[in-house]
C-alpha cells in the first residue's frame, strides 16, 4: 500500500506543481515584485553543491522546495546553474541525510551509533561514555593543551565560524583545511610572484594556454561560462596541454597531450623562447619585473631550449617554439591560466611560478584579458571576544614542509600522528565538513589517524566515510536551510551575495552556527575550569578579577559570540556599509551591488549586463587584492612573506631570496631528481574531476547519479588492446598502498602509459544507499606523496600497474 | 505562436546541467534511459588525434509530425504554438508514437504507464509567458536559444538571419524545429560534428518549409489543457 | 463424449468435470496458467512496482521506499519498455495469431465460395480455430497496452491512424467470422452459401484492408526504413501469413481431422505461399534500405535470418516439392513453416528497431554517456513475464477451439450430405 500512497502523492505533487503557476515565474516578474501566492515562495539562494557559489532562486511549494532557477543578477555565476546546481534538491532531500545527533554505541568505524538528543551529544563531547572519552577528561590529562584537539574544515561559508570556534574560542592551533590538499601550491605560487592569485579575464583574453586545467569539467565560474562562449575561432585561441582529451581540449585550437608532471619544462621552455628571441613586453618588464636579468641569464644558462623540453614532456619543440610566439604575439591578452587545483608534482609551486613569469613576461596582468585582480566591495568583518591561553602549544606540523600557514599540511599533520612523531599528543579530532576518508591521499593511514583519537566529532550532512568514523555525530543542516554569513566576490565585476534560508532545518538537524552555539553553552564553563587549574595567566586573571568576571569578559565564555543570531549579523554588516536598501534587495533578490538598478540589464534571453563595459574593474592600479573564493592559503603569512621580500610595489617577483634559506629554489628550475617516468609496463595514476559530481560530496545524491553512475578507469586504447581489456571489463589498478576493482574505458582521449579515474567515488560508509562502494576511491591507491615546499599532496606521483580481472 | 529552437552547439561543454533542469523542473522519471532532453557524444579518431562531438538534442516538434498521425487516441497531439505535445491521460501505450520518432525523443514514463517527453516547458513556463525553457536558462555557455519564429523580431529569428543552421534527418521530411546553428569559425568542428551532406539553410531558404509545413498542419492545432 | 443432437445445431451439455478434466483443456489451462503467471509479473511491474521521479524524494522526505526505488531507477534494469526497441515480442506473438488466423478464415470463406468440398466440410472448426488465433492475438496485444486507457480508442478515435483502425476492423471482422460459424453449425446451406459470399465479399475485403491497416501501422513509422522500404508490405504479410495458415491447418488437418487427403491439400497450398515468401524475400533485400539490410543480411541478425529461411522455405520446399506421402514429412514440414514465419515476424519487428536512431547528424551513432557503449544494433532481449504471455496465448487458442468443441461440436466433419 506504500506503492499506492507514494504514487498519489506524486500526482497531487505534479498537479500542485502546474497549479502554482505564477511562482514559477521569469525573472521580469520578480522585479515588478509581484506577490507569490501564499503557499508558494521563491527565495533568493546561494548555491553549496560545489565551492562557486552561484545564485539562484529556490521556488518553494508548500514547504517543499520544487526546483531551482539561476538567478540572473548575480556577475559571478551570470545565469546559470549547472548539473550539480540543479540537483541541489536532492542534497534537501537525501534519504540518507544525517536527521539527529549520533552517539557510537560499537566499535569504532562498525557505523553503530545510537540516536541521541542534541543535549545528549554535547554531554557526550564534554563526558564521553564508556567507548569514548570526552574533552573534559582529554583536556585535563593534557594540562589544557587545547592543541590536543584537531580539527579540519571543508570549504564553505560556515567554515570560518567553526575555525573561530575551533581556533579562537578553543584555543587549538592544529588546524588543517583543504589547503593542502587543493590549490595551495598554485595560490602562493601567484601570490609570491604577482601579489595574488587574481582572475584570469577569461571574457577578454585572446589567448590562453590551459594546462591541467580542465574548465568544461572542473567547472567555475565565471570562467567556463566566459571562455566556452568564446572557443572555436569566436575570439579565444585555446591551448590546452592535458594528458587526456578532456572536454576543454575538444575546444581547444590545440591539445598537446604532455606527460604527466612535466608541465615545468613546456613552460621554461617557452620561457627559453621568449627570452631568446626577445618576444616579451619589454616596456612591461623594465617597469613592472623584478631580478629579470637574473631570471633572463638562469633561464638561457640552463639551455630550457624546446628541444630538451621535447625529450622530457613529449611535445614537439617546433609547438612549443610556436605557442610561444603565438602567445606573446597575443600578449598582453594572453594567459597562462593559473588552474585551480591539488598540487601534481614535487616540482608544482616552481611550475606556478614559472607560469605566472611568462604570463608577466607578455604584460598579461593587472589589464583587461590578462590576470586580473579586480576590486571587491568592503565588508566589515564580525569580531568576538577571543580568550587567552599559555598552555596551548604550537601546531605540530610547521616542519613538516618549508613553509606551513594557518592551514597546516593535511599529509604532514595525519603522518606525524600515525606515526607517533607528535611532540603532544593530539587525542580529538574535529571534523566539519570534510571527509578526509576520501580526500587525502592514503586512506588507510587516515583511518589509521582517527581510530588512534579519543574523541572524534564530526559535523556533516551526510554520513561520509569520515562520519562513520566518529564518536559523535553532529547533523548539520543543509545550505537551505539556514542563512550563512554575507560574503563579498571580487573582481572585474564585484557584488556582495547572500545565502538565505529557504526553509526551517528538516529533522533534527541546526546551523552550524547553532551547533557551536549549542556546544558553547555545554562546555565553555567546564573548560574554563580546566583552564583555570593549569593557565597561569589565566590563574592571575582570576586573582587579580574573580573567576566569574574573567569567564564573562574575556572570552572564555563562548556564548558571548553567539548572542546575535546569524541573520542579525548579516543585517548589521550590511546595513552598516549599504543601508537599509541594499539589505533588502540581499533579502529578496540575493545579490547586490552599488548601482545594480542603474547597470544590471537584460540583453537579451540569454544575455546579461551587469556593469558597463566602462565601470569593470580591468585595471586596480592600487594592486587591490582579489579574495580567491576559497581561502586555500592564509594569505596573511603570504603577505608577511612578501613584505620581507620588500616587494609592496606589486613588481613581479622573479627572485625570491627569502626561499634560498627555506632550501627552496628562489627561481624555478627542472630538477630531475624530482621527476620520474612510469617504469615499462606500468602506469602513472592520475585523478581529476568531472562535471556531474563534487569530489566526494555528490556521490550519494541521485540526480547526479542518473547522470553519471560511477567512475571508469581511462586507459589508453592501444595499450588496453595489449592488454585484453574492452569497455567495461573489471580491472584491479594497484599501487604501493593499495588496490581498488574498477571498470575500464579504453579510449583514444588518453595518452599512453597513463591511467586517469575521476575522484569522489568508491564511498565505504554503509549509510549511504546510493555510493556505498559504487565505483573506486583515487586516494585508496594514491601514495601520500607531499611536495616539500608547502606540504601539499603531490597527487599524480603515484604508478600503479593495471590488470584484467 | 510558433515556437521553434537554436541550439548553437558549438558551445556545449557535456555538462549535462539541461538533463538536470529539466528533470528537476518535470518531474521526469528518474533512469538513464528516461530522457526528455540530452547531450551525446560521438567520439572518433581523425589521423590519430581525439576528435569529440558533443550534441545536445530533444524533441524536435516537428511540424509534420509522424508522431501525431500514428497516436490512435489523440494522446499525441499537435498544440497551439507548434508544440508535439502528449496528454497521459489519453495513452494507450501503444508505443508507435515512439516507433514514429526519428529521434528517439519519446520514452515510457513508468510513473504514468504513458509515453512522455519533451514539452518546450510548456507547463512551467510557456503557459505564463516565459519564453524560455529550463534547459536554456541553466545552460552555463547558453547554447540553446527558445522563441517564437512567426516573430520576425523575435532573438530567434534574429539569430536565424545571422547564421546558417541545418536540422536533423531532414530526410524524412519531418520539417523539425531545432535548428542547429553551424559552427562559423571553427570549420574543422563544423565538419566532423555534421554530415558534410547535410543541407544548410539561412533563414531565406528555410522559412518557405517551415510556412508550407503550418499550412499543412495548423489546422490540427488544439488548445492545451493541463 | 456424448451430445444430444450431433446434427442439429445444439448446445451439447458438458458437465464440469469434463471442463476440467479433458485432455485439450488441460494442455490449455497449463498455457493459460504461463499466460497469468505472465500477466500477474506484468501488472505487478507495471502498475504496482514504484518507480521514482524527480520530485519523488522532495515529496516523501527520508522514505526507504523511495530511495529504493530511486537506486533501482538508476541502477536497475531500466524499465519495461525500452525507448530504443519499443515494440517487441508482443507486437510479434500480436501480428503473427492476426494474420495467421485471419488467413485461415479468408482460405476457408474461399473454399466455400469454389465449394472445394475437402475444406468445406471441416470449416467449422477451421474458423474456429481462426478466431482462435484471433483472440490469442487480441489478448497479447491487450497485454502490450495500457488496459486502464484503452477506452479512450473509442472516445477520442483517431481515424488516420493505423493503431486506431485495428478497432474498428475487428468490431466488423469477428462478428462476421462468429455468424459464419454460426450457420455453418446450423445447416442452413443456401444460407451459408449466400452469406459466404457475403462474408467474402466483406472477408475479402476486411482481409485487404486489415493487411493494408497493419501495413500502414508499420509504414507510418518513416524513420525505421525496413518498414517503409519493405515492397509492397500488405503483400508480404499477406503471403508469409497463408503459408502459416495452411501450414496451422494441415496440422489440424492430422490432429483433428486425421484426414491425410486434406492435409496432403493443405501442404501443397502451403507449398505454393512457402515458394512465394522465399521468392518475396529474395526480391524485398534488393530494395530494403541498406543499413537496415545489413544487420539482418550481414550483421548481428544473420542467422535468425538464415534459420528463417531455412525453417521457412528450404526445409518445407524440401519436404513438400515431392508427393512424399509420409505424413511426418508433412507435419515436419507444417511445425517448420509456424516456427520460421513466426521468426520471420520477430525478425520483421526487431529488425525494424535494430538500426539506431541515434545516427542524427550523419556522423556516426552517439552515446549518450561518456562512458557509455555505443550501440550499433539494437536489440533487448523481452522480459520474462512478455514470454510468458506470449506462449501462454496459444492456451486462449486451444481454450477458444475446445470450449466451442465441446459445446458446439465445431470439429465434427458431417458426412450425411
Amino acid at each position: 500500500m506504500k506503492v499506492e500512497l507514494s504514487r498519489r502523492k506524486f500526482l497531487q505533487g505534479s498537479v500542485a506543481l502546474s497549479v502554482l503557476g505564477g511562482s514559477l515565474a521569469s525573472v521580469p516578474t520578480l522585479w515588478a515584485k509581484e506577490k507569490p501566492s501564499s503557499n508558494n515562495t521563491i527565495v533568493a539562494t546561494l548555491c553549496e553543491m560545489c565551492v562557486n557559489k552561484c545564485a539562484a532562486f529556490a521556488y518553494v511549494e508548500d514547504g517543499i522546495v520544487k526546483k531551482l532557477n539561476p538567478n540572473p543578477l548575480f556577475p559571478k555565476s551570470k545565469n546559470m546553474l549547472c548539473a550539480r546546481g540543479d540537483a541541489g534538491i536532492h542534497a534537501l532531500y537525501d534519504p540518507d541525510r544525517l536527521k539527529y545527533p549520533l552517539i557510537r554505541i560499537g566499535k569504532k568505524g562498525s557505523g553503530e551509533f545510537k540516536r541521541a538528543t542534541w543535549d545528549e551529544a554535547y554531554e557526550a563531547i564534554l563526558h564521553g561514555t564508556d567507548k569514548f572519552q570526552g574533552l573534559k577528561q582529554i583536556l585535563d590529562e593534557e594540562e589544557n593543551n587545547r592543541s590536543t584537539i584537531g580539527f579540519c574544515a571543508g570549504e564553505g561559508m560556515g567554515e570560518h565560524t567553526y575555525k573561530q570556534f575551533m581556533g579562537d574560542l578553543l584555543g587549538s592551533k592544529n588546524f588543517i583545511n583543504h589547503s593542502s590538499i587543493c590549490l595551495q601550491t598554485t595560490i602562493a605560487g601567484y601570490t609570491l610572484t604577482l601579489g595574488s592569485y587574481g582572475k584570469a579575464d577569461l571574457e577578454n583574453a585572446n589567448y590562453v594556454i590551459m594546462a591541467g586545467a580542465n574548465r568544461a569539467e572542473a567547472i567555475l565560474t565565471p570562467d567556463t561560462m566566459d571562455m566556452f562562449k568564446r572557443t572555436r575561432g569566436r575570439g579565444l585561441k585555446l591551448i590546452v596541454l592535458d594528458p587526456r582529451y578532456t572536454n576543454t581540449a575538444i575546444h581547444a585550437d590545440k591539445w598537446l597531450g604532455i606527460k604527466v608532471g612535466t608541465d615545468l619544462a613546456f613552460v621554461l621552455a617557452l620561457t627559453y623562447v621568449v627570452i631568446k628571441e626577445v618576444l616579451y613586453n619589454k616596456d612591461f618588464v623594465e617597469k613592472n619585473v623584478d631580478h629579470f636579468e637574473t631570471y633572463k641569464k638562469h633561464i638561457l644558462t640552463n639551455n630550457y631550449t624546446p628541444e630538451w623540453a621535447e625529450k622530457i614532456t613529449g611535445v614537439d619543440a617546433h609547438e612549443i617554439t610556436k605557442i610561444a610566439r603565438d602567445f606573446m604575439a597575443n600578449a598582453p591578452r594572453a594567459v597562462y591560466y593559473q588552474g585551480r587545483r591539488t598540487a601534481w608534482s614535487k616540482q608544482d609551486f616552481q611550475l606556478r611560478r614559472a607560469q605566472a613569469i611568462f604570463t608577466a613576461l607578455g604584460g598579461g596582468i593587472d589589464v583587461k584579458g590578462g590576470i586580473v585582480f579586480g576590486k571587491k566591495l568592503y565588508l566589515h568583518s564580525h569580531s568576538v571576544e577571543v580568550p587567552t591561553y599559555t598552555t596551548n602549544k604550537r601546531r605540530i606540523d610547521r616542519n613538516e614542509a618549508s613553509i606551513v600557514g594557518k592551514n597546516g599540511t593535511w599529509i604532514g599533520f595525519r603522518n606525524m600522528i600515525v606515526e607517533d612523531r607528535t611532540p603532544y599528543p593530539v587525542r580529538a579530532f574535529f571534523s566539519y565538513k570534510q571527509n578526509p576518508m576520501q580526500s587525502v591521499p592514503n586512506v588507510a593511514k587516515t583511518k589509521t589517524m582517527l581510530e588512534k583519537m579519543d574523541l572524534v566529532v564530526t559535523i556533516d550532512t551526510m554520513p561520509s566515510d569520515t562520519v562513520m568514523m566518529s564518536d559523535v555525530i553532529l547533523p548539520e543542516c543543509t545550505y537551505f536551510e539556514r542563512e550563512d554569513p554575507v560574503k563579498s566576490f571580487g573582481g572585474t565585476q564585484p557584488a556582495i551575495v547572500l545565502r538565505n534560508k529557504v526553509l526551517d532545518p528538516m529533522y533534527e538537524t541546526k546551523a552550524v552556527f547553532d551547533i557551536l552555539k549549542g556546544l558553547s553553552e555545554k562546555i565553555s564553563r567546564p573548560l574554563f575550569d580546566i583552564a583555570a587549574k593549569y593557565d597561569e595567566y589565566i590563574q592571575e586573571e582570576i586573582e587579580d578579577s574573580g573567576a566569574d568576571a574573567i569567564y564573562e569578559d574575556d572570552g572564555y565564555n563562548f556564548n558571548n559570540a553567539y548572542e546575535q543570531t546569524q541573520e542579525e549579523i548579516n543585517e548589521e554588516i550590511i546595513t552598516s556599509t549599504y543601508g537599509e536598501e541594499a539589505y533588502e534587495t540581499l533579502k529578496e533578490k540575493g545579490v547586490f551591488y552599488p548601482n545594480m538598478d542603474k547597470y544590471f540589464k537584460k540583453i537579451s534571453e540569454n544575455e546579461y549586463q551587469y556593469y558597463p563595459e566602462d565601470k569593470k574593474y580591468y585595471t586596480t592600479p592600487g594592486g587591490e587584492k582579489i579574495d580567491v573564493q576559497d581561502t586555500c592559503i592564509d594569505e596573511k603569512a603570504i603577505a608577511a612573506l612578501k613584505k620581507n621580500l620588500g616587494t609592496r610595489s606589486g613588481r613581479v617577483e622573479c627572485y625570491l631570496s627569502s626561499m634560498i634559506k627555506k632550501k627552496v629554489d628562489p627561481m624555478p628550475v627542472w630538477r630531475d631528481e624530482l621527476y620520474s617516468e612510469a617504469p615499462k609496463g606500468m602506469f602513472k595514476f592520475i585523478t581529476g574531476r568531472d562535471a556531474k559530481h563534487t569530489q566526494n560530496s555528490t556521490t550519494n545524491n541521485i540526480m547526479l547519479l542518473d547522470i553519471m553512475k560511477e567512475n571508469y578507469l581511462w586507459i589508453n586504447k592501444a595499450q588496453a588492446d595489449e592488454k585484453g581489456i574492452s569497455h567495461g571489463d573489471w580491472v584491479s589498478v594497484k599501487s604501493s598502498i593499495g588496490e581498488v576493482k574498477i571498470k575500464a574505458y579504453p579510449t583514444i582521449k588518453i595518452i599512453p602509459d597513463v591511467v586517469f579515474y575521476v575522484h569522489g567515488f568508491g564511498s565505504e560508509s554503509t549509510g549511504l544507499t546510493f555510493g556505498h562502494r559504487n565505483g573506486a576511491s583515487d586516494n585508496l591507491i594514491i601514495e601520500d606523496t607531499v611536495e616539500t615546499v608547502f606540504g601539499s599532496a603531490a597527487m599524480h606521483e603515484t604508478v600503479v600497474d593495471v590488470r584484467k580481472v | 505562436m510558433n515556437y521553434a529552437m537554436s541550439l548553437d552547439y558549438q558551445s556545449c561543454i557535456d555538462c549535462k546541467a539541461c538533463e538536470v533542469a529539466c528533470k528537476e523542473e518535470n518531474g521526469v522519471q528518474l533512469g538513464a534511459d528516461k530522457q526528455r532532453i540530452w547531450v551525446t557524444q560521438i567520439e572518433k579518431s581523425i589521423f590519430g588525434q581525439p576528435f569529440v562531438a558533443l550534441h545536445p538534442s530533444q524533441c524536435n516538434h516537428c511540424l509534420d509530425a509522424p508522431c501525431v498521425d500514428v497516436c490512435p487516441t489523440g494522446s499525441s497531439y499537435f498544440a497551439e504554438g507548434g508544440i508535439v505535445m502528449t496528454d497521459k491521460d489519453l495513452c494507450i501505450l501503444c508505443k508507435g508514437c515512439m516507433e514514429a520518432c526519428p529521434y528517439d525523443a519519446r520514452f515510457v514514463d513508468d510513473t504514468h504507464v504513458a509515453v512522455d517527453k519533451c514539452s518546450f516547458c510548456y507547463e512551467t513556463r510557456l503557459v505564463h509567458g516565459e519564453v524560455s525553457t529550463a534547459c536554456q536558462a541553466t545552460c552555463p555557455t547558453k547554447v540553446r536559444l527558445l522563441g517564437d519564429i512567426d516573430d520576425e523580431e523575435s532573438d530567434l529569428v534574429k539569430m536565424l538571419k545571422e547564421r546558417k543552421f541545418y536540422v536533423l534527418k531532414e530526410e524524412e521530411k519531418t520539417v523539425p524545429k531545432l535548428f542547429y546553428l553551424l559552427p562559423e569559425h571553427d570549420d574543422y568542428y563544423a565538419m566532423n560534428s555534421v554530415d558534410p551532406d547535410t543541407k544548410i539553410y539561412t533563414w531565406d531558404t528555410f522559412k518557405p518549409i517551415i510556412e508550407k509545413a503550418k499550412a499543412k498542419r495548423k489546422p490540427q492545432w488544439k488548445k492545451i489543457i493541463l | 463424449m456424448e451430445k444430444n443432437h450431433p446434427i442439429n445445431f445444439h448446445l451439447n451439455s458438458v458437465g464440469l468435470k469434463t471442463l476440467l478434466t479433458d485432455k485439450m483443456m488441460i494442455i490449455a489451462y497449463l498455457f493459460l496458467a504461463l499466460a497469468a503467471f505472465g500477466v500477474i509479473e506484468m501488472i505487478y511491474e507495471r502498475y504496482f512496482l514504484l518507480s521514482a521521479t524527480a520530485f519523488d524524494a522532495g515529496l516523501n522526505p527520508g522514505n526507504r521506499d523511495v530511495a529504493n526505488a530511486m537506486k533501482e531507477a538508476v541502477f536497475g534494469h531500466g524499465g519495461e519498455v525500452k525507448r530504443e526497441a519499443p515494440w517487441s515480442l508482443y507486437i510479434v506473438s500480436y501480428m503473427y495469431m492476426i494474420y495467421v488466423g485471419s488467413g485461415i478464415i479468408f482460405l476457408v470463406a474461399m473454399a466455400e465460395l469454389f465449394e472445394i468440398e475437402i475444406i468445406v466440410k471441416p470449416a467449422a472448426g477451421f474458423l474456429t480455430l481462426g478466431l482462435g488465433m484471433l483472440f490469442a492475438g487480441l489478448f497479447t496485444i491487450m497485454m502490450d497496452l495500457n488496459v486502464l486507457n484503452v477506452h479512450w480508442m473509442l472516445l477520442s478515435p483517431q481515424y488516420g491512424s493505423g493503431m486506431w483502425l485495428m478497432m474498428p476492423l475487428y468490431m466488423v471482422y469477428i462478428p462476421l467470422v462468429i455468424l459464419e460459424i454460426y450457420l455453418i453449425l446450423n445447416h442452413q446451406k443456401e444460407w451459408i452459401k449466400k452469406v459466404a459470399f457475403m462474408i467474402i465479399v466483406v472477408g475479402v475485403l476486411v482481409e485487404f484492408v486489415e493487411f493494408y491497416v497493419q501495413a500502414k501501422l508499420f509504414d507510418m513509422n518513416s524513420a525505421r526504413h525496413l518498414w517503409t522500404t519493405y515492397p509492397i508490405l500488405p503483400l508480404y504479410f499477406m503471403v508469409s501469413s497463408f503459408a502459416a495458415s495452411l501450414a496451422i491447418m494441415g496440422l489440424y488437418a492430422y490432429l483433428v481431422c486425421k484426414s491425410q487427403i486434406l492435409m496432403h491439400t493443405l501442404e501443397r497450398g502451403a507449398l505454393y505461399f512457402v515458394l512465394a515468401l522465399g521468392a518475396y524475400e529474395a526480391i524485398a533485400y534488393l530494395f530494403i534500405d541498406k543499413k537496415w539490410a545489413e544487420i539482418i543480411l550481414f550483421g548481428s541478425f544473420k542467422y535468425y535470418f538464415y534459420l528463417y529461411i531455412l525453417l521457412a522455405v528450404i526445409i518445407p520446399f524440401a519436404l513438400l516439392f515431392k508427393h512424399y506421402l509420409n505424413k511426418y514429412f508433412k507435419l515436419v514440414a507444417s511445425l517448420s513453416i509456424i516456427v520460421g514465419t513466426f521468426l520471420g515476424k520477430m525478425i520483421f519487428v526487431y529488425g525494424g528497431n535494430a538500426y539506431p536512431m541515434s545516427d542524427r547528424f550523419g556522423v556516426g551513432f552517439e552515446k549518450y554517456g561518456e562512458y557509455e557503449e555505443v550501440k550499433e544494433v539494437i536489440f533487448f532481449m523481452p522480459p520474462l513475464s512478455e514470454i510468458a504471455i506470449v506462449i501462454g496465448s496459444i492456451g486462449v487458442i486451444l481454450f477458444i477451439f475446445r470450449v466451442a468443441d465441446l459445446f458446439f461440436s465445431v470439429s465434427v466433419v458431417e458426412d450425411k450430405n
